[in-house]
């Protein structure tokens, strides 16, 4: 085959365009196509009758459904695996390669495991190779590679895949004639309206039938149709049409997920409108998996949009009259129609068999087929009646040689959102599909998912539905239901199902994906998975790519004539989002990590890269060494950013009472200008945070918190403050506020010499707060003792942060003043013995436990937590948070365990070298019998215990005399 | 779970934008029996239906309100901004 | 910097991109990045970022906080956003965004800053449950200008962007963190203010800039501003 392959006349249907060509690659050799082709289409023209073979036999499988609804296609495309070649348009220099298949897709060696096949039972795993142990592990890493579809590429896509927002009124899935006219209707309401479809045009089964319709007072070809309605669609205003888009999901709230390339849409819609169409699935028979076994319109759509012709002498097996439409297209593209077998007992009395019997071609009423014979391809087929059901009345057969077997013989809905809505389906045995028998509010359907076949029927169920949509969208009750119910009666007589052919044989293929025969399933029920739920997890029928879409109506089938049941009472299987694969990479979409930095965040950067994440913030946790740093604060003086501690503006007449309920402490008697530690708690007596309180005027508060608990802190105090009618505002200031701690024995002379306000101890005292220029900028000073030593919180405007700074640390230059880091903070807290909370802590922790039984005032008539603190304080708990000194030169480490007696007793929380004491200090929860200073216990570290001794004070200044 | 949450001030959102708040509970007084405390503090109806419940708004306004959601469905039928006291 | 500068927390970013910095009312701002012709043909046609954080803006609630506004100015339904139409003869501009029924953020430039916090101040005096508080520094604000800029703002947040027109408002979630839009176009050319928190000033800088690079997106300065009017049309100097 040379140029764009054997190719159709140029005819006006064509979506492919023949003046100009364009190269592909398949299995690295180049393929000359078509503007329009899809991968699929363009080999196929080149004369490539094997497209990929089969999961678990290597059989070798070609074009089906041409419509991405089965397995036959599966090709890796541009380093992505499991992609449909007749899905995937043809692009300049694309890499197509077959998957599954060594050497290649025409010559597979794995062929040879089909031989195997009596080895390779249902249920194969359960069955096979537990016993002994030994041989899974022997067994498994062979089985792995020969197993699953395609490569997955280790490296990461970043960024390939976005997201993106949608809210509408109505959203139709599926732009065929009902989906276009239920777009249509609804957007002349008002209504804002997105209309979906998975093909990259408009029209539906429409687009490639050259069948004449009457549409609209005059007859057109069914493309012309489409295209006249898809055009007069685009003048619609308030319509949205997306093409090439696929809703994989239906999920409460209205949330539809649409894959559009690499965008994941969310879409929100108020009225979902389902008109998704059927396909057509292949019967049971044997050999129906050979390469020239294709459903009709997939052969419609290979000719009258790509220009490729299937075969050269088709067998058309039908039971319907859409089989005679695609014989006389196969006249039309000069197919020789080597019969029409039709498995109703009467041919049609409709236009198109007498065209066909004009045309010369037999008509084979009641028969069907039995088998298709051939190797790599179809070369014939054998015919029997379709009313026979035993296996003796299949002798003396005829055989038709034929290279393609065109199947029209039964419908599915493709109904996976109506299921997954909620709408509950049974299957209509007159219209040969499940059918709405309750539609969930807000969701309807239209078209052909409801087995309607008239275009003037499947229009008028699109106009019904937008009419019910909107009805629903103004609360307005609607008949839409009763009318729709109409149209399916009249819809009653337009099929009949294929009836199954009982063969018994082991090439009757029901599953395509997972390989599995009739055979498979026969046995599968007689093991006992006789309930088509159990059956499929069994067999892992309907379990493959293509979900069900070719399989899951014979299995049920199947399932029902074994077990002698009624389809009805054999039910169907759950579907479940996704309805089709949606690579994670959609799913997780853009990479959004918030991060917050302070507004000195770049003078850090410039001094040191030693940063942590603490939460969403980011922190200098060294920037020279915590020797250096330590020496700095405790000797000369240090500056550290607090920016990221969280602080709250509480205002109000009532701020005092929302406060003395909150806090364990009282606060509405704390003096303007005075600041006090305060533990909060719930009302199980559990601390959640603990900061600073700073009264500021009799109405406003200034309260710090933990870094990362504001948020919970600000809701915590709405919350209590909810529905009480208390005059009292939360603001959360955290963001706006600067924060920097100025601290070390000289840090009262750095301040000085930047600030008018008088620092003495006498006029600013430990935990006094005074408002007053920092360097200029207007600052809340706040004194406190975090760290050990006389220091300042300075709380300032955040854009001024930059310059504060640089300014604090000039001023502090003469006195050596030094940035130190979070690590530095945690050596000079723990010498003091200050918790932090979440650290030391956890969701069990009690103020009494801890050690703070001090900030916890019982006096106060109620605050959150005070039943359960008047319990604890009379009923001590087993547990005691205490500090520790090690007693040997081994590091304990934070989580390390607390052993007594060779038991674990509790457990190190905190722990650090102590430079002061020239050994490691801590924190740790111990039994309550050893919370006293001198008690000895043991620590887990490295597989030893080393010994540790409780320390009731400090380890730093105990006095607190460097704080004045 | 991707239903939507009726916010008083913002409308019907998302409720990934809330966070939950549980179950409407009544304080006990101070100096109420043990037993309701610990009620209070541990136990939950748990209801198979419409239960009234504590919502926040953390993406959106910001504040605090009362939803009434069927548990079984995830309808929300009303919600209403704090209007009673549930110190 | 040996005197106070105010600087708004994506200043390092400007920098590094070569802007050409001036000071404003003591904020340092941004002029160009070096073509203010690229920077205001993509506002006109697709989609530009600047940096409008040196606003002022207010923060009024309470109880009695639209009773109070009510004696200065004509105030908005919740959700919508307006000029403040001085109820006096005299008083500084203004712009009011209703977030809720009790909760107001009230704009102004940064000239008049100052001046506007002490006007409200003095009115929300007295026995009454409103509070005023000056929350300049606690946002960052993004101004998103362009006819593309609603289409990047889907990407970004599942808010129902389509239903804010001009001057309305809407809180909700953008790149994971949460933002106040207001939408306020000027004459015709489609704007937006995105408040976050400003310690978030900088990730969602750079978020929005990478869902605008499909569209070609350019941050701009105040040169871009002055071309567009976003001066003087706003009424109240959106600065």
């Amino acid at each position: 085959m040379t140029g764009n392959g054997d190719r159709l006349p140029v005819h006006s249907s064509q979506q492919v365009n023949q003046e100009t060509s364009l190269t592909f690659y398949f299995e690295g050799r180049p393929v000359s196509a078509l503007p329009g082709d899809t991968v699929a289409s363009a080999l196929l023209a080149q004369g490539r009758t094997i497209f990929s073979r089969s999961f678990k036999y290597h059989r070798p499988r070609g074009l089906l459904c041409c419509s991405g609804d089965c397995p036959n296609c599966l090709m890796e495309i541009d380093g992505k695996p499991n992609q449909r070649a007749c899905r995937v348009a043809v692009d300049e220099g694309l890499q197509a390669r077959s998957q599954h298949a060594w050497p290649s897709v025409d010559h597979d060696v794995f062929r040879i495991i089909e031989r195997f096949e009596r080895l390779l039972p249902i249920g194969f795993y359960y069955k096979t190779l537990y016993k002994p142990r030994l041989l899974w592990r022997i067994a498994e890493p062979v089985i792995r590679r020969l197993a699953g579809l395609g490569r997955v590429s280790n490296e990461a896509s970043e960024g390939e895949y976005e997201h993106r927002y949608e809210h509408v009124d109505v959203m139709v899935v599926g732009g065929g004639p009902a989906g276009i006219e239920a777009a249509r209707h609804a957007s002349t309401t008002g209504a804002t309206v997105l209309l979906i479809d998975n093909e990259p045009r408009l029209g539906g089964h429409l687009r490639y039938e050259t069948k004449p319709y009457v549409y609209q007072g005059s007859v057109r070809t069914g493309y012309e149709v489409a295209r006249s309605m898809a055009s007069a669609l685009l003048e619609s205003p308030n319509v949205s049409i997306l093409t090439d888009a696929t809703a994989f999901g239906s999920y409460e709230g209205g949330l539809v997920p649409i894959l559009q390339n690499h965008t994941l849409i969310h879409v929100r819609t108020k009225a979902l409108i389902v008109a998704s169409g059927c396909h057509q699935y292949l019967p049971v028979f044997r050999n129906n998996d050979l390469p020239g076994v294709m459903l009709s319109r997939s052969a419609l759509r290979l000719m009258n949009l790509f220009a490729v012709r299937p075969g050269k002498r088709a067998v058309i097996v039908t039971a319907n009259d859409e089989g005679y439409d695609s014989a006389l297209e196969c006249l039309r593209h000069d197919i020789d129609v080597a019969a029409v077998v039709d498995a109703r007992r009467y041919s049609s009395a409709s236009s198109q068999a007498a065209e066909l019997r004009d045309a010369g071609v037999t008509i084979q009423p009641g028969m069907t087929v039995l088998e298709a014979l051939g190797s790599r391809a179809v070369s014939a087929v054998r015919l029997r009646s379709a009313e026979s059901s035993k296996q003796s009345d299949f002798s003396g057969l005829q055989s038709v040689p034929c290279d393609l077997v065109l199947i029209s013989t039964a419908w599915q809905s493709n109904a996976a959102l109506l299921f997954q809505s909620g709408c509950q389906l049974t299957l209509d045995k007159e219209i040969g599909q499940p059918v709405p028998i309750r539609l969930t509010p807000g969701v309807f359907a239209a078209g052909e998912v409801l087995g309607l076949r008239s275009l003037s029927e499947i229009i008028r169920s699109g106009h019904l539905a937008a009419q019910g949509a909107v009805q629903y969208l103004a609360f307005e009750t609607s008949s839409w239901h009763e009318e729709l119910n109409g149209l399916l009666s009249q819809a009653r007589q337009q099929s009949m199902a294929c009836s199954l052919p009982v063969t018994g044989g082991e090439k009757n293929f029901v599953c395509l994906c997972e390989d599995v025969t009739e055979k498979d399933l026969q046995q599968g029920i007689q093991e006992g998975f006789d309930e088509i739920e159990t059956l499929k997890r069994y067999s892992t029928v309907s379990m493959g790519p293509c979900q069900g879409r070719m399989c899951s109506r014979n299995s049920i089938a199947i399932c029902g004539r074994v077990t002698n049941r009624d389809l009805g009472a054999v039910g169907t299987t759950t579907a479940r989002p996704p309805v089709c694969a949606v690579p994670l990479g959609a799913l997780a979409g853009p990479e959004f990590y918030p991060v917050k930095r302070t507004s000195m965040h770049y003078k850090h950067l410039a001094l040191t890269d030693n940063i942590m994440n603490m939460g969403v913030w980011k922190r200098p946790l060294i920037y020279t060494s915590v020797p250096e740093e330590y020496d700095a604060v405790r000797h000369h003086a240090g500056l550290i950013d607090v920016s990221t501690l969280g602080k709250l503006v509480v205002r109000g007449k009532d701020a005092p009472a929302l406060l003395d309920k909150i806090y364990t402490h009282w606060l509405s008697k704390l003096e303007v200008g005075r600041a006090r530690y305060g533990v909060i708690c719930d009302d199980g007596g559990m601390i959640l945070d603990d900061g600073t309180v700073a009264r500021l005027a009799d109405d406003y508060y200034y309260v710090t918190t933990s870094t990362g608990n504001v948020e919970f802190v600000e809701q915590w105090m709405k919350w209590w403050a909810a529905g009480t009618g208390w005059c009292v505002h939360i603001l959360n200031m955290t963001a706006g506020i600067a924060a920097v701690n100025l601290a070390g024995p000289k840090a009262r002379d750095i301040l000085a010499k930047v600030t008018s306000l008088d620092l003495s101890a006498a006029s600013f005292p430990y935990m006094a707060c005074r408002e007053g220029k920092v360097a200029e900028v207007s600052a809340m000073l706040l004194r406190v003792g975090f760290v050990g030593e006389t220091g300042w919180e300075i709380h300032f405007p955040a854009e001024y942060g930059e310059y504060l700074w640089d300014a604090l640390l000039r001023a502090g230059k003469e006195f050596n003043l030094k940035p130190f880091g979070v690590e530095t903070q945690r050596v000079l807290r723990l010498e003091k013995k200050h918790i932090i909370v979440g650290q030391d802590t956890d969701a069990l922790s009690n103020p009494y436990d801890c050690g703070l039984k001090w900030v916890v005032k019982l006096d106060k008539p109620d605050f959150i937590g005070c039943h359960a603190h008047r319990r604890m304080q009379a009923q001590p708990g087993e547990s005691r948070l205490v500090g520790f000194q090690g007693l040997s030169g081994v590091q304990p480490e934070d989580g390390s365990a607390v052993v007594i007696n060779g038991k674990l007793a509790g457990r190190i929380t905190s722990a650090r070298f102590s430079p002061h004491l020239k050994r490691y200090v801590g924190f740790a929860w111990v039994p309550s019998e050893l919370a006293r200073a001198g008690c000895h216990f043991g620590f887990y570290v490295a597989g030893a215990v080393h010994s540790a001794a409780v320390v009731d004070k400090p380890f730093y200044d105990p006095e607190g005399l460097r704080l004045k | 779970m991707s239903f939507l949450m009726q916010c008083p001030n913002c409308g019907p959102r998302s409720v990934y934008e809330f966070r939950f708040g549980g179950e409407c509970l009544r304080r006990p007084q101070p100096g109420a029996p043990d037993n309701d405390w610990v009620d209070y503090v541990y136990n939950r109806s748990n209801i198979n239906g419409v239960q009234k419940e504590w919502w926040f708004h953390r993406d959106g306004c910001g504040e605090w309100f009362v939803a009434e959601r069927d548990t079984t469905s995830n309808l929300v039928s009303a919600s209403h901004s704090v209007q009673d006291s549930m110190l | 910097m040996n005197y106070p500068y105010r600087l708004t927390p994506m200043d390092k970013w400007h920098q590094q991109r070569g802007a050409r910095m001036v000071e404003v009312s003591g904020w340092r701002r941004v002029v160009d990045y070096g073509d203010p012709d690229a920077e205001i043909a993509a506002v006109r046609s697709s989609v530009g970022l600047g940096d409008a954080t040196p606003l002022t803006k207010i923060d009024a609630r309470g109880r009695h906080s639209a009773r109070i506004l009510g004696g200065l100015w004509k105030v908005p339904e919740v959700g919508e956003c307006g000029l403040a139409v001085s109820a006096q003869a005299s008083g500084s501009l203004a712009y009011i965004v209703r977030l809720t029924a009790e909760r107001f953020i009230i704009l102004g430039s940064p000239e008049e800053g100052q001046q506007l916090y002490t006007r409200l101040t003095d009115v929300a005096a007295g026995d009454t449950c409103a509070h005023v508080t000056d929350v300049t520094s606690a946002y960052a604000v993004l101004q998103l200008a362009g006819p593309l800029s609603t289409k990047l703002l889907k990407k970004l947040g599942s808010s129902r962007i389509d239903s804010v027109t001009t001057d309305r408002c809407l809180q909700g979630p953008l790149a994971r963190v949460h933002v106040l839009l207001v939408r306020r176009d000027v004459g015709n050319v489609r704007s937006w203010l995105l408040f976050v928190s400003r310690d978030f000033g900088e990730y969602l800088w750079e978020c929005v800039l990478w869902g605008g690079r499909e569209f070609g997106i350019r941050p701009f300065g105040t040169a871009a501003e002055r071309a567009f009017g976003f001066v003087e049309a706003a009424d109240v100097p959106v600065v």
